[in-house]
């Protein structure tokens, strides 16, 4: 008997043990993808998860806004430096450059968390429909930003070509996928349809560090100006000045609203910003700390920006006359936490923007009155003392991409001005001599897919030059 | 002795399961055939576990219950002789020579067996070889006395981790350390603290409570641990009592640590000059009086004073241990408990190591179907250490490094506080204030149990289960204080790490054996095992203290950080192990296990590891009767698959994870891919030995060669990046090992009062990475198909031009080149890790005086100097300490000489700079080492029995006495990685007496 209830107890501990699941052990700071994001605050915190990888240095943080300025003409690199982004300043770009990796893999990350929220599916209540679509919305405006930044960075300008190869969209996460390139004017569909359903879906106002409707409108204005389609820009960029609410910073109030680290609840002039406080932030690899002389101070603003303004231009504040390797240089304050606990946010829309958009559709239109008018209600803001313009023609258009290049300085708007305008790039003496005229032909002005990434899927296909 | 009684019945009331029994009481003396003296040897009553061992005359003393019949009497290398007991009294034997094999018991998986019915690789250190060493951990221990087991300390911080590696590396990216198994329980190893430098798991455990370590060396013999054996199997078996007379011991040693040797640095005016020199070359003779009268402050630098910064951070250490152990019983229950403070004061200043363990191992007879053990160990051990790698901070490097006018002590002999600003060069931090006023703790506390019950359903079939758990707390604790200069910015930093490791494992086995017809010998184990693993933690750290003395958390006025930490993994298995045994010749053994562990995907969670075993006893075969000098010759093969789960936690889930948070918001994110088809790594082992016993076995070892297949080796296969995603993790690559072990063990002179022995083991090992992704051919330059494990690829440096004192390097077609470009470099003709290693002992003993010289030697390897790196600059970096060798440097046209010309910054314009990496800095590693000298007297037994004490035994050991070589660093014995000697802690020197007596 003994031997058989032995033989049994061995058995039943052996087979007992080796039930389905037994050995289903699950991380505990993190839950498996089948059962994330089933309510909504499981999508609030995907949502977060979202912007806190939109701050990341190799993008939104730093990257993209510093390629803006730099590849352009208002700002260069000191010959003293920290080695951070001097590819782009020499316009030496090769497909194993670190920067145009970071973008793509960067976007390309926001975009697989985004479609996991776009995708989530939460059931109706009418407790919760309202933040559920909000948080919908988020991801949608989101992942049309990853989207637009992808194709202005790594594709022809939509003016030159529409049909243009663009980028794979990909709107469902599929580890297996190995996708080819869509034409431009299929990704600037998808950007607008995800625009339009973000806008029809939020309804909630936070403060400046989150997504709004306007803020979805204020995109598709810019997404039509880079379109050239500019009576679709002109009423995307009235609605926002018309009915978001928004007002413009005052004279007096622009420098103090630039030195400000925190995000704003009163709708002046901050639509959209990403949040960098004092426990999340980039640390170093802030934006500030690269342009603050007592951080890095590799980037310095050209003359050619700092002439455009007068004496009375509140703007010009922003201009710190240094010394540096030997020179006399143009440290820029614009962002002036870099060496606080808590950095500057980084905007990502304004309504001054929005405004100059408004403006420069409205000539395009042929309606120089109000364009002039826009122009003017932010030219005479930034300088009390300005009566305003009066140019017409050519010398109007002039005009409001001069008023954009001071505006916008250091925002990283720039250089995609001179992509949309099909532009040659006269970068100035300070730039280095091998890269102080970028002709439109200039194969570098479009960044290369990642070697890694045409390792790995090689239906992608090389943009031309590299 | 009254006093001693009152100890014993203390004891043996603790130890609760005692009972008493009598009956007759038989005496008697074991010599061998010269009539000598054999101690230690066992007299059993034979089918029960009762017995005792003999003293150190060879006497003995035993009660026998009614019904024994016969008594067992045994020795190692000794035949065993049974006697019957009939109405006798007294017995006396004399044991022969075992004319069979060594009768060495060797423990295997769940399992022990004589040496002679092994037929895989087994490596067996035993209890003399390793006592009463000042080493904190038995994995120290064993260095160079196992073929095919590399030991490496990691560094010489008391207490800090070892690298262990059987036959060579085994993975790219999983884990390398075998399982080790103390008393049945699967024990936690590695490093477990999260902030402290450097500690090892492993040194909860006395080492001296340690009675044998086998080690498992092929895959055949280690896949009874199925997916966690791919690495093998270190088997530790604790000591326990012995039924007979309590024996009570006591062991102390005290000693000192010492460092291993002074590197050759510069004076202060020679620093100086080499520094004028570089200001000179590079910015001319007013830039360079400048420096030396500014700067320095004088006008010639014979004036400048020089401090040894060696002294000042390595101090004499001292090392204290007190042991006690009693152990006895009787023929129903036995017990061993025993207790050890251990205190070991580092070589470097403000470092050092305490330890106290307590350990209970117990077994009782229930009846005589129904057997019980018990083990326990509890230990406490406390690290203080300090910063290391390339902290400032760090002493290791500091005393190389800072400017060798900076004082480290006042003119008072205390110690100088005015670092920082009062320093000059890079390197001001003053080690020696840091290392008093911050603080870098660890605190260890361990608890490993295990209960065990045997069940004896038939004579043949037993039932044993057994429960275990190895439970650690570890809290780690370190301070910056304000003063010092990483705390001054924050005004005081505290940073405390806490972790927890709670591991249960349950065993249940069935074995059956049977000696069928005298020939027929078969044994067969059916199993299964389950074991959990969960590790939780939390952190927290502050800055900002009201004044340096209140150096605790809740004196931080800024919380920085708080964290925690929760994972856990499960593994299960069964098994079933077959062995037969035809004659004592011909031995075949099969094993397969399934296993199954939560870290894999769900589509291959569960795998199965087979193996077999072929064993000939050559010897014994009839046609080999007349070679009368061999004794033992068997041929083994093995071949078997073993499985590595030694990677992360969860790394086949695909999970949302913690992404940061977002205005303090927690923010979440696809944190990881689902793979599926994730599983182990495997090792497949083919091994072929040879066991040799000559002339009455006096000479005897084995050689083994094996080559080791490492397959479904995980590597990070990249994903089109579209998909968010830049690689997932896949069983891809393959490695292979191949080598040969040599162990042989010699008498070489025994007789009466005089014998020398000699041990040796040799072990080659060479490793090739045979595939890696589809397409790869190699990832970084270390890791390359055709090309061994942890390759070096490197710049050729070809001296220095004499004509301008410019360094040069050799570019891939033999041309000088000064900036050689990245096809210029080659591969090294040897790797990172040692290809070969071993050790040597002679024994030598005379009456009661021992000496036992050991040797230990490695090589084959590269080591990057990264401190040399520093340190052999010609001086041009101007402000810091230089190794002597660099005043070779080049100064004038003709000069022939491999140190470049002195230059401010480094970089001679048209030339790459002064230290450029090049294979310059990767020296040869090889080195010789006198690791144990130890001089020991046995006091005689006539001089001991009028006091009461069986046996004592006074001893003087070294460790690290000597080394050979060529190395420039502190010491060559370091894992490498591609940090390489990068401001670590050395080793150090240890010298100790001790004294170990027997009650």
């Amino acid at each position: 008997m003994n031997k058989i209830f032995f033989v049994l107890f061995f058995l039943s501990v052996s087979i007992g043990a080796c039930k389905k699941g037994f050995l289903d052990r699950e991380p505990y700071t993190a839950v498996p993808v089948a059962t994330a994001i089933k309510t909504v605050e499981e999508m609030g915190a995907a949502v977060n998860g979202v912007y806190a990888s939109l701050r990341g240095a190799g993008i939104y943080g730093r990257t993209i806004p510093i390629m803006g300025d730099l590849m352009a003409d208002n700002v260069y690199i000191s010959t003293q430096n920290s080695g951070r982004y001097t590819v782009q300043n020499n316009y030496s770009t090769t497909v194993v450059t670190a920067e145009p990796d970071g973008i793509w893999t960067g976007l390309y990350s926001v975009i697989k968390n985004a479609n996991l929220i776009i995708n989530a599916d939460i059931p109706a209540s009418p407790l919760t429909d309202v933040a559920r679509d909000q948080f919908r919305g988020e991801a949608l405006t989101m992942r049309a930003w990853a989207y637009f930044d992808l194709a202005r960075w790594f594709a022809k300008p939509f003016t030159v070509d529409a049909n243009a190869i663009g980028v794979p969209i990909l709107l469902d996460f599929d580890q297996n996928a190995k996708p080819s390139r869509e034409s431009l004017a299929d990704v600037y569909a998808r950007i607008l349809a995800d625009l339009n359903q973000a806008f029809s879906l939020m309804t909630q106002t936070k403060s400046s560090a989150y997504i709004t409707k306007y803020v979805a409108r204020g995109l598709q204005a810019r997404v039509y100006q880079h379109m050239g389609d500019w009576s679709k820009a002109r009423d995307a960029a009235l609605d926002v000045v018309t009915n978001s609410g928004f007002t413009l910073v005052t004279a007096s109030g622009y420098v103090s609203y630039w030195r400000n680290p925190a995000p704003l609840t009163n709708k002046v002039e901050t639509m959209f910003e990403l949040s960098l406080d004092a426990a999340n932030n980039n640390g170093t690899n802030a934006l500030a700390y690269i342009y603050d002389p007592a951080g890095y101070g590799d980037m310095l603003a050209t003359t050619s920006l700092f002439n455009l303004h007068t004496a009375t231009d509140v703007r010009r504040n922003f201009f710190v006359p240094g010394t540096r390797a030997g020179q006399s240089v143009f440290y820029v304050s614009k962002y002036a936490n870099g060496n606080s606990v808590d950095k500057d946010d980084v905007k990502m829309m304004r309504l001054s923007e929005i405004v100059l958009i408004l403006a420069e559709a409205y000539y395009r239109l042929a309606d120089e009155t109000n364009a002039r008018l826009y122009l003017n209600m932010i030219a005479t803001r930034r300088d009390p003392s300005f009566t305003g313009y009066t140019s017409t023609g050519t010398q109007l258009l002039e005009d409001i991409l001069n008023e954009r290049r001071k505006e916008l300085a250091f925002e990283g708007f720039r250089f995609q001005d001179f992509q949309r305008l099909n532009l040659v790039i006269d970068r100035g003496a300070q730039a280095p001599a091998a890269a102080r005229t970028i002709t439109t032909d200039n194969h570098r002005r479009i960044q290369p897919i990642p070697q890694s990434e045409l390792d790995a899927n090689p239906e992608i296909g090389q943009n031309a030059g590299y | 002795m009254q006093k001693r009684r009152v100890l014993l019945l203390t004891w043996l009331c603790i130890s609760a399961l005692v009972t008493f029994a009598q009956n007759r009481t038989i005496t008697g003396r074991v010599t061998d055939d010269n009539g000598v003296a054999i101690a230690n040897a066992s007299v059993m009553v034979k089918g029960t576990s009762q017995g005792v061992v003999t003293d150190a005359d060879g006497n003995y003393t035993i009660t026998v219950g009614a019904n024994a019949r016969s008594l067992v009497f045994s020795f190692i290398s000794k035949a065993t002789q049974e006697v019957v007991i009939g109405e006798k009294l007294v017995i006396l034997v004399s044991l022969k020579s075992d004319e069979k094999t060594m009768e060495e018991v060797v423990v295997v998986g769940f399992d022990k067996r004589n040496r002679r019915d092994v037929a895989g690789a087994v490596g067996s250190v035993k209890a003399r070889e390793i006592e009463n060493l000042p080493v904190q951990s038995f994995d120290r221990a064993i260095q160079g006395k196992i073929a095919g087991v590399q030991v490496n300390s990691m560094n010489g911080i008391p207490g800090g981790a070892i690298d262990v590696k059987i036959r060579g590396v085994g993975s790219i990216s999983a884990g390398t350390a075998p399982l080790y198994i103390v008393d049945g329980i699967q024990m936690n190893s590695g490093d477990q603290t999260r902030n402290f430098p450097s500690s090892n798991a492993l040194a909860g455990i006395n080492p001296d409570d340690i009675a044998s370590i086998d080690v498992l060396k092929d895959p055949a013999s280690a896949s009874i641990y199925g997916a966690q054996a791919a690495n093998g199997v270190v088997i530790i078996t604790t000591k326990r009592g012995r039924a007979g007379r309590s024996k009570i011991t006591y062991n102390t040693y005290f000693g000192f640590s010492e460092k291993l040797k002074k590197l050759d640095l510069l004076t202060t005016p020679e620093a100086a000059q080499l520094a004028y020199e570089a200001y000179l070359a590079n910015g001319g003779l007013a830039a360079a009086n400048n420096f030396l009268n500014n700067t320095l402050g004088v006008t010639d630098v014979n004036q400048l004073p020089t401090y040894d910064w060696q002294e000042a951070v390595f101090q004499r250490g001292s090392i204290q241990n007190h042991e006690l152990s009693i152990s006895g019983g009787n023929d129903k229950t036995t017990f061993l408990t025993s207790g050890s403070y251990n205190h070991f004061n580092g070589h470097v200043i403000n470092t050092d190591f305490k330890r106290t363990t307590f350990r209970v191992n117990l077994d009782h007879k229930v009846n005589s179907r129904l057997s019980v053990a018990t083990s326990f160990n509890l230990s406490n051990f406390r690290q203080r250490g300090v910063s290391g790698g390339g902290a400032f901070a760090n002493p290791n490097r500091g005393g190389i490094l800072i400017w060798p006018g900076n004082a480290p002590f006042n003119p008072d002999g205390s110690t100088n506080y005015n670092d920082g600003a009062g320093y000059f060069g890079a390197y001001n931090h003053n080690p020696v204030k840091v290392t008093e006023i911050n603080l870098t703790s660890a605190i260890n506390k361990k608890l490993q149990g295990s209960f065990s019950a045997t069940y004896q359903i038939l004579p043949e079939l037993s039932f044993r289960t057994s429960f275990n758990m190895d439970y650690t707390d570890i809290k780690e604790d370190q301070y910056f204080d304000p003063r010092s200069i990483d705390g001054s910015s924050v005004n005081g930093r505290v940073i405390f790490f806490g972790t927890e490791f709670t591991d249960l494992q349950t065993d249940q086995t069935l074995s059956y054996k049977k000696l069928f017809a005298e020939k027929h010998n078969v044994s067969v184990l059916a199993g299964f095992q389950y074991r959990q693993n969960k590790n939780t933690g939390q952190n927290a750290q502050g800055t900002g203290v009201p004044i340096y003395l209140l150096s605790s958390l809740n004196a931080t006025s800024v919380p920085v950080s708080v964290g925690s930490l929760y994972q856990d993994w499960k593994i299960a298995g069964m098994f079933l192990k077959a062995d037969y045994i035809f004659d004592d010749r011909y031995i075949v053994g099969a094993t397969i296990r399934r296993d199954g562990s939560s870290r894999f995907g769900k589509d291959n969670r569960w795998g199965v590891f087979p193996a077999a075993q072929l064993a000939w006893r050559i010897s014994h075969e009839k046609f080999m009767e007349k070679t009368r000098f061999v004794d033992e010759l068997k041929l083994r093969v093995s071949y078997g698959i073993t499985g590595n789960a030694l990677i992360g936690n969860y790394t086949s889930k695909s999970t949302f994870g913690l992404s940061g948070d977002y205005l303090g918001e927690t923010g979440l994110a696809l944190a990881r891919l689902n793979i599926d088809n994730l599983t182990w790594e495997e090792n497949h082992g083919l091994n072929i030995g040879l066991d040799f016993g000559l002339f009455g076995n006096r000479v005897n070892g084995s050689v083994d060669v094996f080559s080791s297949d490492r397959k479904k080796l995980l590597l990070a296969k990249p994903l089109p990046i579209t998909s968010g995603f830049p690689s997932v993790t896949q069983n891809v690559g393959v490695l292979n090992n191949k080598g040969i072990e040599v162990s042989v063990n010699s008498v070489n002179v025994a007789g009466k009062n005089f014998r020398w022995t000699t041990d040796i083991s040799f072990t080659k090992v060479k490793s090739e990475v045979k595939k890696l992704l589809d397409g790869q051919d190699a990832i970084g330059t270390a890791i390359r198909v055709g090309k061994p494990m942890n390759s070096i690829f490197t710049y050729k440096y070809a001296g220095v031009n004499p004509a301008d004192g410019r360094p040069f390097y050799y570019d891939s077609v033999g041309n000088l080149v000064y900036i050689p470009v990245a096809r210029d470099r080659y591969y090294l003709d040897g790797t990172l890790d040692p290809t070969w290693f071993g050790g040597f002992t002679n024994t030598f003993s005379y009456k009661g005086i021992e000496l036992r010289i050991f040797f230990q030697y490695s090589g084959g390897n590269y080591l990057l100097n990264q401190d040399a790196l520093f340190a052999s600059r010609s001086g041009s970096t101007a402000d810091r300490n230089q190794y002597r060798n660099q005043l070779r440097r080049w100064q004038k046209p003709g000069d022939i000489t491999d140190v470049p010309k002195s230059y401010r910054g480094g970089t001679i314009p048209g030339a790459n700079s002064n230290f450029f990496l090049s294979d310059r800095f990767y020296e040869k590693g090889d080195y010789l080492r006198l690791k144990e000298l130890t001089l020991a007297y046995n006091f005689p037994k006539s001089l001991l029995g009028r006091l009461g004490i069986q046996g004592a035994r006074f001893y003087v050991t070294g460790v690290n006495v000597l080394t050979f070589s060529d190395y420039l660093g502190y010491d060559p014995e370091l894992v490498n990685g591609t940090t390489g000697d990068f401001g670590i802690y050395p080793q150090g020197r240890q010298t100790n007496a001790g004294l170990q007596i027997t009650f």
